[in-house]
């Protein structure tokens, strides 16, 4: 298997068939143009398209696939940064400093950055792709329950520095986003819980209308009130959005950039965890290495760097279980699979080896994607200062039928759009009432991966707990987890005692 | 007078009302399908349950276009149930494995009545289970696994996914051979492969469709199937029924249904489209070379039949082995 030889026949095929590369560019704006509108996801725009590319050829369908991948996860960054509605639920955590950067009049600047990170972070991945892949993707196996348990609690006792104010409340956030997982067919044994009779609610609180319901309609209640005094909430975008971020940005960010490319790459390599969460792993990450911590959530770059470059790492990640064990990273991944099945093309390691010019134009075409990606978004900019200029009154009505069509498109079942209006009041109450969102985030996301994980490696190990100290990794990443939770107490303790004295 | 006169037309117009009522249904039901008809796909897209029915209905000529609509979730209950409660007139299909529509309705996801009153029109396709262990392991053979799980029982660890019809695979495995393994269930198929593949359970129950690239690549050793005959995509392997076990376990139906009550002249004008379909040659090249399913054409009796029977002995199974 030979990485030169695999890339020169995809660039060969690329070459060959133009119509690969024009399916590209306009699968990477289509992405985008999912990506920005909220309700709209790059899951959606990939199994939308599904069918429509079994006519083509695997090499032009894979090159649409994966150009709306790119561009939908990147897409979210907009929506985030300018209104703090995230255009999918990959680009949450960019609202946490991307928005506040808007208010002090920043906009210009995370829009560079966002769109820098996203390529800075989709092209480490794509690096580690291509040179690592089969490598990594066996070293990721070593990853069992036990292990997956361990990540998830690391990434709960997040909560403690992410509800730096108030932990009381931070804590109570996050219990009420875990119990909101619980609901539907427990992931085991397929028994319904807290399904109240509803049949419906056997699949439990989809993810999409869920977290839409909490940010974007939420935070569209939340605005509404301030409508009528017109606060400018609008006119953020004064300056022209810069090619690069300026020198100083990218100095100060570098770090956070590192970081994000890592995590997220690594996220992306375990299956089944996904985006949000690498960006919220990402995002503790850095705020718990920087040398400005105190300025995360309240609109730093370096915020903005980490969670875009993170989520973007997560797709190059995700493909390359995919593609070397035919197990997918994410969702849009294993979508992506149908895409290769119905060619007759088994993901595989055999793959590698028998279609050599498939493998090579997937690795082309997720390269290229990277590039147009910065190119569209950046293009895009200028519509959006525009759309910006489209009253609140108007604008607004039109995101939230966008985001009913899109819940419905999901899954096709009226009843999700009933969920995403029930947990857009209930986000509305509940930010009202002085809880914040991102502990009940970190809650959802990550409740059902360490029960699912925990129950199967309880399951495996005939019940014994202490099994887990048979697993290295486990065992470190548990301390790390107790230090996330009991250093920033430690530090609070102190500068207490200090103010004391 | 009068009213006897009245009263001989009123009746006469509740006769022709209720004629023209019925001649209207059966031209309708005669005239179908006057517009698409939609197939309800209980999975997500791009999986096997997603792609080989949209193969299917490719090939299938109703005179109307076909609509795919996934409806994912809460494994293929939402989708059942919104198929089962859908208008019978043949114009909302389900595309479900009637195994799983079978233990369903045991478990509890749904009432029984969903897979007995609905109408199996079709099944398509078999990918049939198969029992593997790592390429790394000390395992030659399926006899191998079976001694050392019965002289240990309970400390091997079988993977599979979810408590449906892998797991009354795997009850049919223990029963036949009388041994006693750790079922350990993932809430995905791709998990408990990555968990095989990673050495944390020492074996794995999956469909062969999924694990085919796998297995060609030696990181997978296929035991032996769970099949009435030796699959074509693996000829080298046993089925258990060569082992000595009279079993073939929870066939890998694929199959599509229509709603209870639908008009018998709707089920038999679906019901011969979709065959027509899964016989023509050019479909049959497509699953066996693209998507590693075996093609079949079980008519509507012979879904019934298999249905009924399965039911029967999977009660029995999942009665002995509940605790």
């Amino acid at each position: 298997m030979d990485i030169l030889s695999i890339l020169g026949a995809g660039f060969q095929a690329f070459l060959t068939d133009p119509t690969v590369m024009a399916l590209l560019i306009g699968g990477v704006i289509l992405g985008l143009i999912f990506g920005v509108i909220p309700g709209l996801t790059a899951a959606l725009g990939v199994s939308l398209i599904l069918p429509l590319t079994y006519v083509l050829s695997p090499i032009q369908g894979l090159a649409t696939l994966i150009g709306i991948y790119v561009g939908g996860i990147s897409g979210g960054l907009y929506g985030a940064i300018l209104i703090n509605i995230p255009g999918t639920s990959a680009s949450i955590v960019t609202c946490f400093d991307g928005h506040p950067m808007a208010k002090k009049g920043k906009a210009a600047e995370a829009l560079s950055m966002g769109i820098f990170a996203s390529f800075i972070g989709g092209t480490f991945s794509m690096f580690i792709l291509v040179t690592v892949a089969p490598l990594l993707a066996k070293a990721a196996l070593v990853f069992g329950p036990w292990e997956y348990t361990a990540l998830g609690i690391m990434g709960l006792s997040v909560v403690v520095s992410l509800a730096s104010k108030d932990l009381l409340k931070g804590l109570i956030s996050a219990v009420v986003g875990i119990f909101l997982a619980l609901a539907g067919m427990d992931p085991i044994l397929g028994i319904s819980r807290f399904t109240f009779g509803f049949w419906q609610l056997n699949t439990g609180f989809p993810t999409l209308p869920t977290m839409m319901g909490f940010f974007a309609l939420g935070e569209m209640l939340n605005q509404v009130r301030s409508l009528e005094s017109g606060s400018g909430e609008m006119q953020v975008l004064q300056k022209k959005v810069p090619l690069l971020p300026s020198w100083s940005n990218i100095k100060q960010s570098r770090l956070a950039l590192f970081i994000g490319s890592i995590v997220g790459t690594i996220i992306g390599i375990l299956p089944g965890v996904g985006q949000s969460t690498a960006s919220m792993l990402a995002y503790s990450q850095a705020k718990a290495l920087s040398k400005h911590p105190d300025e995360f959530g309240k609109g730093s770059i370096e915020g903005v760097a980490v969670s875009e470059s993170a989520n973007n790492a997560v797709c190059g990640g995700a493909m390359i279980p995919m593609m070397t064990l035919g197990i997918p990273g994410d969702l849009v991944t294993s979508i992506l699979m149908g895409g290769l099945v119905i060619h007759g093309l088994q993901p595989g390691p055999l793959m590698f080896r028998l279609n050599t010019d498939v493998v090579g134009s997937m690795f082309v075409a997720y390269a290229l994607s990277n590039i147009i990606m910065v190119i569209v978004a950046l293009a895009m900019v200028r519509i959006f200062v525009k759309l910006l200029k489209v009253p609140a009154k108007i604008l607004y009505p039109i995101i939230l039928i966008m985001c009913v069509l899109g819940t419905f498109s999901v899954n096709n079942r009226v009843f999700d759009i009933w969920i995403l209006l029930i947990a857009g009041i209930f986000g509305y109450l509940f930010t009202g009432s002085g809880f914040s969102l991102p502990p009940m985030i970190l809650g959802y996301i990550l409740g059902p991966i360490v029960e699912s994980n925990f129950r199967t490696a309880i399951i495996a190990s005939k019940g014994n707990l202490a099994d887990v100290a048979n697993k290295p990794i486990a065992v470190i990443i548990l301390i790390i987890s107790a230090l996330f939770i009991l250093l920033p107490l430690y530090f609070k303790f102190r500068r207490t005692k200090a103010i004391k004295r | 007078m009068m009213s006897k006169r009245n009263a001989r037309l009123s009746k006469r117009i509740v006769c022709l009302a209720v004629m023209m009522l019925t001649v209207g249904i059966s031209a309708y039901a005669q005239n179908f399908p006057i517009h698409s008809v939609k197939v309800i796909v209980p999975f997500g897209p791009g999986g096997s349950g997603d792609l080989t029915t949209r193969i299917l209905l490719q090939y299938t000529n109703l005179g109307q276009p076909t609509v795919v609509v996934n409806i994912a979730g809460a494994g293929a209950t939402i989708g059942t149930m919104e198929a089962y409660n859908s208008k019978p007139d043949g114009y909302t299909l389900l595309a479900n494995t009637p195994a799983g529509m079978i233990l369903g309705g045991f478990q509890g996801l749904y009432s029984e009545d969903v897979f007995r009153k609905m109408i199996p029109l079709i099944v398509m396709g078999l990918d049939n289970p198969v029992f593997c262990v790592s390429g790394k392991s000390q395992f030659k053979n399926a006899k191998q696994f079976f001694d050392y799980a019965k002289a240990n029982p309970g400390k091997l660890n079988l993977a599979s996914v979810g408590m449906s019809t892998m797991y009354t695979s795997s009850l049919v495995v223990r029963d036949s051979v009388g041994m006693d393994l750790n079922y350990v269930s993932f809430d995905s198929s791709t998990k408990s492969r990555a968990a095989l593949l990673g050495g944390h359970v020492d074996s794995l129950l999956a469909t062969i469709s999924e694990n085919k690239a796998l297995i060609e690549s030696g990181d997978l050793k296929p035991l032996f199937v769970l099949s009435a005959e030796r699959s074509p995509f693996l000829p080298d392997v046993p089925t258990m029924i060569e082992l000595g076990y009279n079993v073939t376990g929870c066939l890998g139906t694929r199959g599509i249904w229509a709603p209870a009550n639908t008009p018998t002249s709707v089920v038999k004008k679906l019901e011969s489209a979709f065959l027509k379909a899964a016989q023509n040659p050019e479909f049959k090249k497509v699953y066996l070379e693209k998507m590693a399913i075996e093609p079949v054409a079980w008519d509507s009796a012979t879904c019934r039949a298999w249905v009924d029977n399965n039911a029967a002995y999977y009660k029995d199974l999942l009665h002995k082995y509940s605790k």
